[in-house]
């Protein structure tokens, strides 16, 4: 049998409705790195319509495999998948800024998507060579940015939890969260009798309201 | 007026107030100290409001400067723009007023209409360099007046020149007695002092006696260069610290009225890695190198580090203890300086969008060909010189000329960017220069008689290797100034193409593909001649239209079984030795850094054995050799009396001690370590000994080099193990050398 990814467990259990419906807005997963499964998954939705979605990577952690075998999985063309999902890496926080504030305009002309998809922009603002003045002043006109492009599409940030050496910039996440429209922790449980492990994600809204979602991981 | 005229070389500059300090030795070694003044200048442009907003902030401070119109090229459009240039007549000053504009800068609302700044964040010796075309130790002649004031400096040498001579430097060595093991990470040890050829061992003295007599060997001796084993992390700071409690001066530098300038210690990720920088001592007037804190010396000795500081225009102390990577990026700088390009503050330009099957086809690296496993003999291999920057120079590939805006139908193969034809790009400009260098070089070295002329060449070539070999790198890093992730992407697509262009040729002339590696080709067609490899490569180049060059045919060449799986070999792992008799190893114990000396040095005499082997039947005949070298190895393991220093394992930490769960060997002595006080970083390499592999209590299994004592033995079943592994390697599938038998 073919191994199934992340993001395919995940297909048939995520709350679609979180991210669907809403016209705009500036939503935040943040937590395990297993958040990432769940990208292909949001892109995924909209690119089943017909739409272009963007992705800028501040991780370089696009990984296409997952959304291959989504496309199969929806019984869809990947190569239609791939062609629709427009990608720009940024890795360090200057380009970062210039990709959102300057690039990203253009990429919406042109693709005219609904769904702008971050993975990542933190990492690049983790960079020690970076002042943190200068990084944390950069990230607060950033996101305040977003916040205005945010009013007629969705945003959704992707964000692992900061790494210990992030020190103070670890408040670069408390800053997003501050400022998201939705926000929501991704936890990767792993539990059960020693012989039967069960993996699950844990999705906790935090904002506006309080719920949770455990998705079972089938298996891998 | 002119007081007097001096020959020499340029030893160390740093700012002083109004200017320069400049060291200078002459021919006879005598120090000069010399000023000289300099007025470093910055740009700023952008949109005009914003600009006049800036410059009226920055005219409003309290500083002598002077702000000006000017005009440079900008480095991606290749247009001339209007800028305003800013001269801060104090280099003092220099840091303060830049720091402002950027202070202004970031706290700007509308981030679309940023400024830009250029030329603002070089150092100030590199931009003293650049605005005179100076470099470190250039060959000059030099107009001084009373006060030894610069009026007039004439350069006798280049940059470029391959027969330069280097000032005749007094060298004082220093580090603490005994083996070379990290100083906090075993116990107190005297310092130890050679100069002259004299060693001094201070020991069994007070502090203050240590401090006094290692002033007085300062002042007797007056060395140029203080040349340390960990010097930047433990004995300078320790020297400095034990003066200042004890109110002693410590007279490290020349320059009486500056401290020693320190650089704090880091641990930052590179290629998913955690690397740990080491803190730095740097000095005035005089060098200090550390050579555990040193890439470069490590790796192309002093000659490498005097070669890279002339090219770069990176003071020589700095330029020890930078990667090279900013020496080759301050070459780049320095050439857009004299170009009048404007060099930019910040990496901002992001990759341009595209779309995820785009991405997957540019996104690859060089091609492999999985090696064929087992033991091959005749051989030939072809390397493609210096492949990455050939292509880059053939190709004109840099970040402004990929995608230009004009030339779309240039286009690169397979992924579908394209290249400038109009306009030559920064980084084939210079790179070019480099690549001839390397070559005169390594011409120079075939054709030196003196062995010390030829290890001096080669150290200077090996210098520039890794300089070429980090251009291309540089185009993929996140904080390389001149780099752009399409320029890498191009790079590589075209040295997939020459690599399966070289493959088709060869296949088609009757080769067997042995294995393929990005560069290099492994090829075999029983009896060809050198002759005719030598012919299959010119017809390569021709084809290619990059230089490929026949490295030599193996006798023998082996592809050890990969460690997980047996049935395949892994690239990057063999053994071979060619005609020539000259051994070439890859990926094996005796390359790998973590391997115990003991091991390294069993197989490397177990290879040594082997290179007397011409074919398969030979090999074979030979192996029982081997086996008594493998027996005579393992009776000394099991006598017990094998040192510590030859057992140990040296591997770097990937977090902080506290941070491990499980009880591996490295995180058992990182804790032992902690425990003794030891303030270990994420990134830093510790020493351990295998003490017993299976004991029940984990801080028995392994303990730290530097505190292990005669109470402790190590654990030669382990070690025993590990040596068997060494000499599988050299076992081909088939021959056995019958009589080994671990236990």
């Amino acid at each position: 049998m073919e191994q199934q990814t992340l993001t395919e467990s995940l297909l048939g259990e995520f709350p679609r409705s979180l991210i669907t419906g809403e016209e705009g807005g500036l939503f935040l997963f943040y937590g395990d790195p297993a958040l990432f499964a769940l990208s292909p998954l949001l892109a995924g939705w909209r690119l089943e319509l017909g739409e272009r979605v963007l992705f800028l990577d501040g991780g370089n952690c696009f990984d296409p495999y997952p959304l291959v075998a989504l496309a199969k999985r929806m019984g869809r063309n990947p190569q239609s998948f791939l062609s629709a999902l427009f990608i720009s890496r940024a890795f360090t926080c200057h380009q970062m800024g210039s990709l959102i504030f300057n690039q990203l305009k253009t990429g919406i002309a042109v693709h005219r998507p609904r769904l702008v998809i971050l993975a990542s922009p933190l990492e690049t603002f983790y960079d020690e060579s970076v002042p943190f003045i200068e990084a944390k002043n950069l990230l607060l006109h950033l996101v305040a940015a977003l916040g205005q492009m945010a009013q007629d599409r969705i945003f959704v940030i992707l964000s692992p939890f900061p790494r210990k050496m992030a020190g103070r910039r670890a408040f670069f996440l408390s800053h997003i969260k501050h400022r998201a429209d939705k926000i929501f922790r991704i936890d990767h449980q792993i539990a059960g009798p020693e012989d039967s492990l069960q993996t699950s994600i844990r999705i906790s809204e935090e904002k506006p309201s309080s719920r949770t979602w455990v998705l079972p991981v089938l298996e891998q | 007026m002119t007081r007097k005229i001096l020959k020499g070389w340029i030893f160390d500059v740093y700012p002083v107030y109004g200017g320069m300090r400049l060291w200078f030795i002459d021919p006879s070694g005598q120090k000069h100290r010399l000023f000289d003044s300099f007025s470093p200048s910055f740009y700023v442009g952008g949109p005009s409001s914003q600009l006049k907003k800036t410059l009226s902030f920055i005219s409003r401070l309290n500083l002598p400067l002077r702000i000006k119109p000017s005009e440079g090229i900008e480095f991606y459009s290749g247009e001339t723009i209007p800028v305003a240039r800013v001269t801060v007549f104090n280099p003092l000053d220099y840091a303060k007023v830049v720091k402002w504009v950027i202070t202004l800068e970031n706290k700007k609302e509308n981030r679309s209409l940023t400024l830009n700044l250029y030329n603002c964040d070089l150092s100030l010796p590199q931009l003293y360099f650049f605005s005179k075309d100076l470099f470190p130790l250039a060959f000059c002649e030099i107009g001084v007046g009373d006060k030894g004031e610069i009026q007039k400096i004439e350069l006798m040498d280049l940059p470029w020149s391959t027969d330069y001579t280097i000032p005749p430097l007094s060298v004082m060595h220093l580090k603490m007695e005994g083996e070379s093991i990290h100083p906090d990470q075993c116990g107190p040890r005297p310092l130890e002092i050679e100069i002259e050829g004299t060693t001094h061992v201070i020991e069994g003295v007070s502090e203050r006696e240590t401090i006094e007599q290692f002033n007085s060997m300062l002042a007797r001796y007056d060395p140029d260069l203080i040349l340390s084993e960990w010097g930047d992390p433990c004995i300078l700071p320790q020297l400095i610290s034990s003066a200042e409690r004890l109110g002693l001066p410590l007279n490290l530098n020349r320059e009486p009225s500056r401290k020693v300038h320190s650089r704090k210690e880091q641990s930052y990720f590179s290629y998913g890695r955690i690397v740990h920088k080491a803190q730095a001592r740097l000095l005035f007037g005089r060098w200090h190198i550390d050579v555990c804190n040193s890439f470069l010396v490590s790796h192309t000795e002093l000659e490498g580090v005097f070669e890279f500081a002339r090219l770069s225009k990176i003071p020589v102390q700095q330029m020890a203890r930078t990667s090279t990577g900013t020496g080759i990026t301050s070459m780049q700088m320095d050439l857009a300086f004299q170009e009048n390009i404007l060099i930019p503050w910040r990496k901002r330009e992001p990759e341009g969008f595209k779309s995820a099957s785009q991405l997957l086809l540019s996104d690859k690296g060089g091609l492999t060909y999985t090696p064929k496993l087992g033991f091959h003999e005749e051989v030939g291999e072809l390397d493609f010189a210096s492949m990455y920057p050939s292509i880059m120079v053939k190709y004109n590939i840099s970040p402004e000329t990929i995608n230009c805006r004009c030339c779309f139908d240039n286009l690169v193969p397979e992924i579908g960017h394209h290249l400038c034809k109009k306009r030559k790009g920064l980084i084939p400009r210079f790179l070019k220069p480099l690549l001839d260098k390397r070559t005169q070089y390594k011409r120079l070295m075939k054709e030196a008689e003196d062995p010390e002329q030829k290890r001096i060449y080669d150290e200077r070539q090996s210098a520039l290797k890794w300089g070429l070999v980090t251009t291309f790198g540089y185009q993929g890093y996140k904080n390389a100034r001149f780099g752009k992730i399409e320029a890498h992407e191009a790079i590589t697509a075209y040295s997939r193409e020459k690599l399966l262009q070289a493959k088709s040729l060869v296949e088609a002339e009757g080769f067997e593909m042995i294995h393929a590696i990005v560069d290099s080709l492994m090829i075999r067609k029983w009896g060809t001649s050198e002759a005719a490899y030598e012919a299959l490569a010119l017809k390569i180049s021709a084809t290619c239209e990059i230089p490929i060059a026949f490295e030599g045919i193996f006798n023998w060449l082996h592809f050890p079984p990969s460690k997980s799986n047996p049935g395949l070999a892994t690239p990057g792992r063999y053994l071979g030795v060619y005609r020539s008799g000259k051994t070439k190893l890859r990926g094996i114990e005796a390359r790998r850094s973590d391997t115990p000396v003991f091991i390294k040095r069993a197989q490397l005499e177990m290879i040594e054995i082997l290179s007397a082997a011409r074919n398969r039947e030979a090999y074979q005949s030979i192996l029982p050799q081997v086996t008594d070298c493998f027996e005579r190895y393992r009776d000394k393991l099991r006598s017990g009396q094998v040192p510590f220093f030859d057992l140990a394992i040296s591997k770097a930490l990937s977090k902080a001690p506290s941070e491990y769960q499980k009880a591996s060997l490295i995180a058992i002595v990182a804790n032992e370590l902690a425990a003794r006080g030891v303030r270990l970083m994420p990134g830093q390499t510790i020493s351990y000994v295998i003490t017993e592999m299976k004991a029940r209590v984990p801080a028995d299994r392994a303990r730290a080099l530097g505190f292990i004592d005669g109470a402790w033995g190590y654990d030669v079943e382990k070690y025993e193990a590990l040596l068997s592994e060494a000499l599988e390697v050299l076992c081909p599938v088939g021959m056995s050398t019958h009589s080994v038998r671990v236990g």
